[in-house]
C-alpha cells in the first residue's frame, strides 16, 4: 500500500466527521433544553414553598385557591380541587374512549381491513388534525347546553370536559391500537386457525392477548394527552376552583387554571409562583406517565 | 397398492388464484394410517394442494377451489361444513414453526381451550400426552411454563406438532416441516412422524427426496400443477412409470 494513500485525508472522512459533530451538537442542545426547562419550572414552582412559605402538604391536600395573604403574610392555597378534577376528567375520558377505540381498531385490522384502511383510518387521522380550540368550541356551543338541559346545573363541569377529551383522545388511542394489532405476526393468525379458532377467538385469544401491553401503552398515551390538554377543557369546565360535587358542577383542572390565570398575575408574587407550582405538578405527572410507558415497553411481550 | 381404507380422497381438484389456475385437477386418495409424501419442485402446486385438504386456502383472498374433496366420505367443501371443526380434525404444521409467544403449556392446550376446556387435571394430561407424542416431553417437562419461543427451531416445530395433536385430529398435514431445520432436528421430526403413523393419517409436503423415501408409504409427484404419478413409495423410487418422475429423481431438474 502506498504511504500517501494510507494517510490521505479524504472527502468522505471529512463528511463522516462533520456528520458526527452535527449529531453531537443537536443532542447537546436537546439535553440542555430539557435540563433548563426542568430547572426553570422547578425553581419557579418551588418558590411558593421557599419564598412564600406555603406548606407543601397543605398545598397538595386543601382545596381552596385563596391567594390573598392574611395578617401574618400566610396564604391558604391548595391545589387538591384542581388535581382531583384533572384526574377524574382524564380517567372518565379514557374510560369512555378506550372501549370504542379498541373496537374500531379490531374492525379496521381484523374485520374489514380494506374498507378500514381506505375510509376509517383517514377519518381517524382527520380527527387527530382538528385543533383543540375547535373541539372546545363545539363543546361550549353544543355539548354544554345539552348537558344543562339534561342534567341541570350550568352544564359546565367534569362531564363536559370528559366528553370533549374522550373525543380528542379517541383518535390517539385508536391509531396506536391499530398499529399494535397490525404488528401481530400474521403467522400467529394462521396457526390459530389451524388449531381450530373461530375468527372472534383468533382476535380475542391471539391478537388482543399478544398485543395487550402495546394496547395498554396506547391507553396511557391517550391519558397523558388528555391530562395535558388545556384549551378545550378550559372552555367547558367552568373555571371555578372548587371541589367537584358532581359531574356537572363547575370546577377547574390544573391546565385550565394555568391558562386562565397566567396572564393575570405578576411575576414573583405568590399568585404567579403558585401557578408555576401547578406547572411543576403537571411536569412530574407527565414524567410519571413516561416512566410507566417505559416500564411496559421494557417488559417485552406477553407471557 | 395394498387395499386400505382411505381417510381423504380428492377428485379432479383445481385451484385458481384470481384468473391463474395453479392446480389442474388432482385425483388422489390418502390411505388411513399411512404417510403420503407430496413431492415436486418449487411452485409445482404441492403446498396449494395440501392447503385444500383442510380448507386453509379459504383464508387467502381470491382463491377458488373446484373438484371434490371427501374426508371420511363427506364433502369438506359442502355448504353446511363447520370449517372450524374441520381444521381440528385435519391439523396442519407449517414450514416455519410459529408457536404463540405464550408458555409451552398454553401453546399445547390452546386448541382445547378454544373448545371450552377448563378442567386443570384433564388439561395437564392432554399437554403431557401431546408433548410425549411429539417426542419433546423429556426436553421441556421442567419448563412447561416458560415461553415456547425460548426453544430452538426444531423444538418449536415439535411443540407446534404437539399443539396440533392436542386438538385430537384424524389427519395431520405437514407443509415442508423440516426445511427450516438442521439435519439432526429433521431426523427427530421424521422419527416422530413414523411413530405417529399408527394413530394418524399423515400427509407431508417435501422437496427433500431422501425424506420422502425414508418415511412415506405412498408418494405423489407433482409438476407444474399436474399430478404426474402416484403410488407406493418403493415403486415410485425404484421404477417410476413416467419419464418426468425419473428425471426429477435423478436430479435432472428440481
Amino acid at each position: 500500500m502506498k504511504e500517501d494513500k494510507l494517510f490521505a485525508r479524504s472527502k468522505e472522512i471529512r463528511q463522516d466527521n462533520w456528520g458526527r459533530l452535527l449529531c453531537y451538537i443537536s443532542v447537546t442542545i436537546l439535553l440542555l433544553l430539557v435540563v433548563t426547562i426542568v430547572y426553570f419550572i422547578s425553581s419557579k414552582g418551588l418558590q411558593t414553598f421557599t419564598k412564600n412559605h406555603v406548606n407543601v402538604w397543605s398545598f397538595l391536600t386543601t382545596a381552596d385557591w385563596n391567594t390573598s395573604l392574611d395578617a401574618h403574610g400566610h396564604a391558604d392555597i391548595g391545589a387538591l380541587a384542581l388535581i382531583t378534577t384533572s384526574f377524574s376528567t382524564t380517567m372518565l375520558a379514557a374510560a369512555m374512549a378506550t372501549p370504542l377505540a379498541f373496537v374500531i381498531a379490531i374492525y379496521v385490522v381484523a374485520l374489514k381491513p380494506k374498507f378500514g384502511q381506505r375510509f376509517v383510518q383517514p377519518v381517524i387521522e382527520l380527527l387527530l388534525g382538528i385543533p383543540s380550540v375547535v373541539y372546545g368550541f363545539i363543546g361550549l356551543t353544543v355539548l354544554v347546553p345539552i348537558i344543562r338541559g339534561r342534567f341541570g346545573g350550568t352544564g359546565f363541569g367534569i362531564l363536559a370536559g370528559a366528553l370533549i377529551l374522550a373525543l380528542m383522545i379517541l383518535p390517539t388511542i385508536t391509531s396506536l391500537s391499530i398499529e399494535s394489532l397490525r404488528s401481530v405476526d400474521p403467522s400467529y393468525q394462521k396457526f390459530a386457525y389451524t388449531l381450530g379458532c373461530t375468527h372472534w377467538q383468533m382476535i380475542y385469544h391471539v391478537m388482543l392477548r399478544i398485543s395487550a401491553k402495546k394496547l395498554m401503552i396506547a391507553v396511557i398515551y391517550g391519558i397523558a394527552r388528555a391530562f395535558g390538554e388545556a384549551l378545550a377543557v378550559q372552555m367547558v369546565i367552568g373555571n371555578t376552583v372548587q371541589m367537584p360535587t358532581s359531574l356537572v358542577s363547575p370546577t377547574a383542572t390544573l391546565t385550565s387554571k394555568l391558562t386562565t390565570d397566567i396572564g393575570n398575575t405578576i411575576d414573583g408574587t405568590l399568585p404567579n409562583n403558585a401557578l408555576w407550582t401547578l406547572a411543576l405538578i403537571l411536569l412530574l405527572i407527565s414524567l410519571a406517565f413516561n416512566l410507566i410507558v417505559k416500564g411496559f415497553t421494557r417488559g417485552g411481550e406477553a407471557k | 397398492m395394498i387395499m386400505t381404507e382411505n381417510s381423504l380422497t380428492t377428485k379432479d381438484v383445481k385451484v385458481s388464484y384470481g384468473k391463474y389456475e395453479s392446480l389442474h385437477g388432482v385425483t388422489l386418495a390418502f390411505p388411513k394410517n399411512k404417510i403420503t409424501a407430496l413431492m415436486g419442485p418449487s411452485g409445482c402446486g404441492k403446498s396449494t394442494f395440501l392447503r385444500c385438504l383442510n380448507r386453509s386456502n379459504d383464508l387467502l383472498p381470491d382463491v377458488t377451489v373446484s373438484g371434490e374433496i371427501e374426508f371420511e366420505q363427506q364433502d369438506i367443501y359442502g355448504p353446511k361444513v363447520n370449517v372450524v371443526a374441520l381444521r381440528t380434525q385435519i391439523g396442519m404444521v407449517y414450514q416455519q414453526p410459529t408457536p404463540f409467544p405464550f408458555s409451552i403449556y398454553e401453546n399445547v392446550i390452546f386448541s382445547q381451550r378454544m373448545m371450552g376446556m377448563r378442567e386443570r387435571r384433564q388439561a395437564d394430561e392432554i399437554v403431557e400426552r401431546s408433548l410425549r407424542q411429539a417426542a419433546i416431553w423429556d426436553e421441556v417437562k421442567d419448563r412447561l411454563h416458560r415461553s415456547a419461543q425460548s426453544l430452538s427451531g426444531g423444538q418449536q416445530q415439535r411443540v407446534c406438532l404437539a399443539s396440533v395433536l392436542a386438538g385430537a385430529p384424524e389427519v395431520i398435514l405437514l407443509d415442508e416441516p423440516t426445511s427450516a431445520l438442521d439435519p439432526i432436528a429433521s431426523a427427530k421430526i421424521e422419527t416422530t412422524l413414523l411413530a405417529l403413523k399408527d394413530s394418524y393419517t399423515i400427509v407431508i409436503v417435501t422437496h427433500n427426496l431422501q425424506q420422502a423415501s425414508r418415511i412415506s408409504d405412498q408418494t405423489a409427484f407433482l409438476l407444474n400443477g399436474n399430478l404426474i404419478e402416484a403410488g407406493a413409495t418403493k415403486e415410485i423410487f425404484m421404477k417410476p412409470r413416467e419419464q418426468a418422475t425419473s428425471d426429477y429423481l435423478n436430479g435432472k431438474f428440481g
